[in-house]
């Protein structure tokens, strides 16, 4: 089952890493253009910004940060973007912008194709205050190779605090996106509650094993909670100062849950070394938020520097695989997804650009979830092999403690029927030699058919007799002989009934019996010993239960974990033993 | 004191056997005749505690020969009520791991299953001897009160004295209690610090402070609890072969 599970998540992995990659090649060569050609951004006029030789490195590449401008600003945007092949007639590329808060131009290689000049922006706003425009680009202006749409902007109002706008390619009835949407913020809230209700189930789930590691999940949540929290603020109407601060502190947010993120997948795992690597990925971390914070122009690096951090993870979380890990294969597939679509080109900015940031946080936390569980199974499963083995231990130990005795005194009968009668003597050591050769060969069993087992209690039964000079008649009533128990179960029964109820020459009858019924099997045992009839006064006396019941119930245990009942009492003139064994 | 001989204090003994397997207790009536000959006056099997104490309610006997997993079941309770009483308990049983914990309590032997005839033999040799046959484990006596047996501690006990038909036991604190047991048979089962200073009286002997000669063939011991009792010469002349020794 364990396989089959793991199967069906490398395919879905696997699936999904196929499924963007068929995304990424349409955008190469279904639709012609770059994604990674980012957007650049001026504030302030730009003589000839639109002019497609126009040296625009000294602009900057925008971020969310950047992005933040107040009514006052005005400036150019500028992006490339390279077609892979001619757009022939009748085709055209359909470029549109939705959200937009400006008042805009949009010029491509240079030529104006859409002003907001010469429309009635009351007329065109959305009911959100965000306008749009559809241009279509007249085919001779795209041809094959390199081009650049520039956009100048002015005159913001006032929007409910939203940056960023929209902005399709579509060709071919297919939209390709290329503008950067400040919604991602939204779905990452969505994202952020998904995410805590799966760390609350692990919470509740672990139970007090975990508590090392709630520490770190109770972390993951409140930076996703900021992470999340983040989201809210773009519906408020804060100051362009409050913006940049909180910007700021959600680039550290991102930061601060992949160093946690880390810490908790380290002592999950409990990798070795795990100092070097905390330090090594978390000081990383921290370098990389602080050069991007200062120096935006590494932000296309940046997806190369996460990559590089994300792969170190990943080799780290490869060698506990290796070392199977209880849990293991889990976190390095999560992670590995998780990596892929925040880090890997073409990728990344194909999942920022869409909703898949959900999808790789939900199934990281899914596989984290995946991780703990198996990683507890095994923990459970190898408590119960010690437990196992412990009770097997004590099992034989209790039956070794209460064999010599029988022995002894069967020895000391020996030899004085030896000195009276032969013959009987004789008869009785080869009733002791079959019990003993019998007991020896089923007893370090983990069942046996019934019929040993009642072949054992004969031979039991025979050498009371002697030593007892009774007479033990057993009978047995609708029990399957082939039907499987734990050895020595009727065995210690008998032997105790034999002790305990029967007098010396008292000759007596033991019934064992057998019914089934609602998928449980019940043994009942019952003796006529004149011994055990004052009990049936004293219903409330506690029968101090000695070896021989201890050591049936370790048996049953052993065999039937908690699926067993065992009840005792004196009952229509017989003392009478019920074992209960549910769903056999 | 000091004799073990065989033949010096014989009693005509009556014997209770209380053993659930008839072979076994069979045989062990069979060596009791065998070994005492003349001397067993009554030897009686029980296969159950409950039929043999019914008859031990009326009955007196000098020896109990008790198997201590009677029916299965443990029997240091069933050896507590042969032990509040006058005759001697003997254990005779395949659990030697339980031998330790039944000195501790005053049995006068524990002879392990199978049984051989000089084993037994030994264990009347016990009996007959005038004192105490063995490595003092003793630890506690019971006693019968308010009708449920009680463990008297020995290192609380500063001395016996016999009283009509019982014993009194004079314990610390000024506290006492009664014993059925005689001085002879107590004498038979006490460590060797307990010493027969008199007909009447076993001391602790490290109880005692001082004794002297009143005069007149009179002595007397005082014990750290300034109580003064009778010694006897015999017992007088043992104090101070002791005294010399050390």
């Amino acid at each position: 089952m364990k396989k089959i599970k793991t199967a069906l998540i490398i395919l879905f992995f696997t699936a999904t890493l196929f499924g963007q990659a068929k995304d990424t090649i349409r955008f190469g060569v279904g639709i012609p253009f770059d994604p990674l050609n980012l957007w650049k951004l001026s504030i302030g006029d730009s003589i000839n910004g639109a002019k497609r030789e126009y040296d625009d490195s000294g602009w900057k590449i925008i971020n969310r940060r950047n992005m933040a401008l107040d009514s006052t600003s005005s400036g150019w945007l500028r992006k490339q973007i390279v077609l892979h092949e001619d757009v022939e007639e009748p085709n055209r590329i359909l470029l549109r912008l939705y959200y937009v808060r400006t008042k805009f131009e949009v010029f491509w290689d240079g030529e104006p194709v859409y002003s907001s000049k010469n429309i009635d922006l009351n007329e065109r706003l959305l009911e959100s205050q965000e306008s749009f425009a559809n241009m279509l680009l007249p085919a001779k202006l795209c041809t094959k190779g390199s081009h650049t749409i520039a956009i100048r902007f002015y005159d913001f109002f006032p929007a409910a605090g939203r940056y960023g706008f929209e902005a399709y390619l579509q060709y071919n009835g297919v939209y390709h996106y290329i503008g950067i949407d400040w919604l991602l913020a939204q779905y990452f809230f969505l994202g952020f509650i998904l995410a805590c209700t799966i760390i609350g189930l692990v919470l509740l789930w672990g139970g007090k094993q975990y508590r090392p590691f709630i520490f770190f999940t109770v972390l993951c949540i409140i930076t996703l909670l900021w992470k999340g929290g983040m989201a809210s603020f773009q519906h408020l109407n804060l100051s362009l100062a409050w913006i940049k601060i909180l910007f700021t502190v959600q680039l550290f947010a991102y930061s601060v849950f992949d160093i946690f993120l880390f810490l908790f997948m380290a002592f999950q795992l409990n990798i070795s070394k795990k100092t070097i690597h905390i330090t090594v990925v978390s000081g990383v971390n921290i370098v990389f938020v602080l050069l991007h914070i200062l120096n935006y122009t590494l932000f296309t690096a940046m997806v190369y520097y996460y990559s590089i951090i994300n792969l170190y993870i990943l080799g780290i979380l490869a060698y506990s695989v290796m070392k199977k890990t209880p849990g293991g294969i889990y976190m390095f597939s999560g992670f590995a997804f998780y990596a892929l679509l925040t880090s890997a080109p073409y990728i990344s900015q194909f999942v920022r650009y869409t909703n898949w940031e959900i999808v790789s946080y939900t199934v990281l936390m899914i596989f984290i979830i995946l991780s703990i569980r198996h990683s507890m199974k095994e923990k459970d499963k190898r408590e119960n092999a010690l437990k196992l083995r412990t009770q097997r231990l004590e099992i034989e130990l209790l039956k070794k403690s209460i064999q010599p005795h029988f022995l002894i005194n069967t020895l000391s009968a020996l030899k004085t029927l030896a000195k009276k009668d032969a013959d009987k003597a004789d008869h009785f050591l080869e009733a002791v030699a079959n019990e003993l050769r019998l007991f020896n060969k089923i007893s370090a069993e983990y069942e046996i058919p019934i019929k040993t087992e009642l072949e054992l209690c004969r031979y039991h039964l025979d050498i009371m007799e002697f030593r007892k000079e009774a007479k033990y008649k057993f009978h047995i009533k609708d029990v399957d002989l082939e039907d499987k128990i734990p050895p020595l179960v009727f065995h210690t029964l008998i032997e105790n009934s034999i002790s305990h109820a029967f007098r010396p020459f008292e000759e007596g009858n033991i019934w064992l019996a057998c019914s089934k019924s609602n998928g449980n099997t019940v043994y009942t045992l019952e003796n006529d010993g004149s011994l055990l009839s004052k009990y049936i006064d004293r219903e409330n006396e506690k029968i101090i239960e000695g070896m021989g019941i201890n050591y049936v119930k370790a048996r049953l245990e052993e065999r039937y974990s908690k699926n067993w009942q065992l009840d005792y009492g004196y009952e229509n003139n017989l003392w009478k033993v019920k074992i209960t064994i549910v769903g056999k | 004191m000091e004799s073990k001989n065989n033949n010096c204090r014989k009693i005509i003994m009556k014997i209770v056997i209380i053993e659930d397997e008839p072979l076994i207790a069979r045989e062990i009536a069979d060596y009791t005749s065998e070994i005492l000959k003349d001397n067993l006056k009554l030897c009686k099997i029980f296969y159950t505690y409950e039929e043999a104490s019914e008859y031990l309610a009326t009955e007196t006997i000098d020896l109990c020969l008790l198997d201590l997993n009677l029916n299965g079941v443990s029997g240091f309770e069933i050896l507590k009520n042969t032990l509040v009483k006058s005759f001697h308990t003997i254990i005779i049983s395949a659990r030697t791991e339980q031998a330790l914990e039944a000195f501790k309590y005053g049995v006068l032997d524990f002879i392990p299953k199978p049984l051989t005839r000089e084993r037994l033999r030994e264990g009347f040799d016990r009996f007959n001897s005038r004192v105490a046959v063995g490595k003092n484990e003793i630890q506690h006596l019971v006693v019968r009160k308010h009708n449920s047996n009680h463990m008297i501690s020995i290192s609380e006990i500063l001395y016996f004295e016999a009283k009509d038909s019982l014993v009194k036991m004079h314990l610390r604190g000024g506290k006492h209690e009664f014993i059925e047991k005689s001085l002879n048979r107590l004498n038979q089962i006490l460590p060797g610090k307990y010493i027969r200073t008199h007909r009447s009286y076993i001391v602790n002997i490290n109880e005692i402070v001082q004794y002297r000669h009143k005069g007149g063939g009179v002595y007397e011991l005082e014990l750290k609890t300034n109580e003064k009792l009778p010694l006897s010469p015999t017992a007088y002349k043992t104090l101070q072969k002791m005294a010399d020794k050390k």
